[in-house]
């Protein structure tokens, strides 16, 4: 019997024994792999809304009141040809009601009597998402400000400077929450393997006493943790999928769908990479309580 | 390791010395022989450390002094990586038996077949024939804890020769089993002994001592005081039908 038959063997000999357990705390590492899964979706989610929003990001060119519409042309052709600019929309009084009305839901009592003089003239110019990291925003609107027909220039930056700040923070805060839960499920393997030994004591000493190497002992538990683990993160990853596609249909049922809105599960191989790391910790779990066990 | 290869004892034992902490020597000085196809007792009063020389056999123990030689290879000066091997030519049975409860006989005669890395058809034919051996025909599929006690040391028996150790150590194998199970356990060594295996019976039992004599080592005082070649005629016999095998 080759050393594989051997671990298949006994590994199948102690799941027997010992299924409730095993059961347990496969079922605890997977509700704690969920938690993890849940929050690295979090995290994809909001960094996907994040760029979404920064792709839309434009700079605001309030102009003068009274800019000719000529004037207004000249200025629009030399934005874009600056570096870095992606698109300039010219919105005249009447344009630019008409999106505040449209932003505000159409729910704004009696707007539809203000005259069209209280809104401004303004170019949006779109800027190219490589470029936009890479620009001195404060100095491109500094330059605009300056033109004669400009009266302000709104760039934003502070606010997207937030967002992104928040979605970095809270990517930090997953991953160390995430770190710390894998930390905390080697002991929860650990221990269960502990006291599987335990339990097992008989066994371990029957197999010493006919020779078998620590190697042989070992196996089947490094095997059964690692089961453990990849089968945790299995059933944790298809209930966060579960979870998610609930959620994305919920807010497409209100919110009557959209790209930006919706909420994506993480790709295949991420899975696939998550369910190998959680198998590598069962691996570690158990190889540590068997180091300790096999001491004795 | 080498299986025996006649001309050096199976079991050399020389000027062994054992003692716990904090307490009084227990093996100042013991030396004794063991040769293939011998049937031994080693005997002695409680805590004369019977069962201590037995671990000190199979390197459960580690000897303080002396040498222990096993097919003429000292196995005091094994590594612990090396103990396992050792343990691979050694069968070994317990006043306790020490089966796992949840196996099934069949599973528990296996693990020396399962160590020593035998395919499942082998496993099998091997198991039938010592279940046969042992009187248990039928009894593989059968949960150890449903045994008799006088079954159980049957199965543990069988476990312990199953893989055909050159030598078979027994530590109180009757010491928790009526008379009639124990007398059926002493006929099974006998009949293990009688295919070639040396056999050594750690016993306090003065009726199985005096009921089937053979080559007794008495223990006291830390030194094997008495050595009884009674039956050495039997034993004997089994060294010639080992050599006309051999031949």
């Amino acid at each position: 019997m080759s050393a594989i038959m051997f671990t298949l063997r006994k590994l199948w000999q102690n799941v027997r024994h010992d299924r409730t357990s095993l059961v347990l705390n496969v079922v605890v590492l997977t509700l704690t792999f969920f938690t993890v899964i849940v929050v690295g979706v979090g995290v994809v989610n909001v960094d996907r809304l994040t760029r979404s929003i920064e792709d839309q990001y434009q700079v605001t060119v309030y102009l003068a009141d009274d800019v000719t519409l000529e004037r207004v042309n000249e200025v629009a052709v030399g934005l874009r040809h600056v570096q870095g600019v992606r698109e300039v929309t010219h919105l005249d009084p009447e344009s630019f009601r008409g999106r505040f009305i449209e932003m505000a839901g159409g729910g704004i009592d009696g707007i539809e009597d203000v005259s069209t003089d209280v809104f401004p003239s303004v170019l949006e110019v779109n800027l190219a998402p490589d470029y936009r990291e890479k620009m001195d925003l404060g100095a491109f609107a500094g330059k605009v400000s300056r033109i004669d027909a400009v009266e302000s220039v709104e760039t934003h930056e502070g606010w997207i400077q937030q967002l992104k700040g928040f979605a970095g923070i809270l990517g930090l805060v997953a991953a160390v929450f995430g770190i710390c839960v894998l930390f905390c499920s080697v002991f929860i393997v650990a221990n269960t393997i502990k006291l599987a030994f335990i339990k097992r004591q008989r066994v371990v000493e029957v197999m010493r006493l006919f020779g078998a190497t620590r190697g042989l002992i070992e196996a089947p538990v490094l095997l059964e943790g690692c089961l453990q683990g990849v089968v945790g993160s299995l059933a944790a990853a298809l209930l966060a999928w579960a979870l998610i596609t609930a959620v994305d249909a919920r807010i497409a049922s209100i919110l009557g769908g959209g790209e930006a809105w919706s909420v994506i599960f993480v790709p295949v191989s991420w899975v696939a990479l998550f369910v190998a790391v959680c198998g590598a910790v069962g691996v570690i779990g158990a190889h540590l309580a068997s180091a300790r066990a096999l001491r004795v | 390791m080498e299986v025996y290869s006649g001309d050096v004892p199976l079991l050399a034992v020389k000027n062994l010395k054992r003692s716990y902490p904090g307490s009084v020597s227990l093996l100042t000085d013991v030396s004794f022989e063991i040769w293939p196809g011998e049937f031994v007792y080693i005997t002695g009063p409680s805590g004369a450390g019977k069962t201590t020389l037995l671990k000190l056999l199979y390197r459960a123990e580690r000897a303080e002094g002396g040498s222990i030689s096993f097919c003429g290879k000292d196995i005091t000066a094994l590594n612990d990586a090396s103990i396992p091997y050792l343990r691979r030519n050694v069968g070994i049975v317990f006043q306790d038996f020490r089966l796992i409860d949840w196996f099934t006989v069949g599973e528990n005669i296996a693990v020396p077949l399962e160590i020593l890395g035998m395919d499942g058809y082998t496993i099998r034919e091997r198991t039938r024939n010592v279940l046969d051996r042992v009187g248990l025909k039928g009894y593989a599929n059968v949960m150890t804890g449903k045994l008799s006690g006088g079954e159980q040391q049957r199965v543990a028996m069988a476990r312990a020769v199953v893989s055909r150790p050159p030598i078979l150590l027994a530590d109180e194998p009757t010491g928790n089993l009526d008379q009639a199970s124990a007398s059926a356990v002493m006929d099974l060594m006998e009949s293990i002994n009688e295919d070639g295996t040396a056999v050594v019976v750690a016993t306090h039992d003065e009726l199985l001592l005096t009921s089937r004599p053979y080559r007794t080592f008495s223990l006291m005082g830390g030194r094997i005081v008495d050595v009884d070649y009674k039956n050495s005629e039997r034993h004997r016999k089994v060294i010639e039908a080992l050599s006309m095998e051999a031949a």
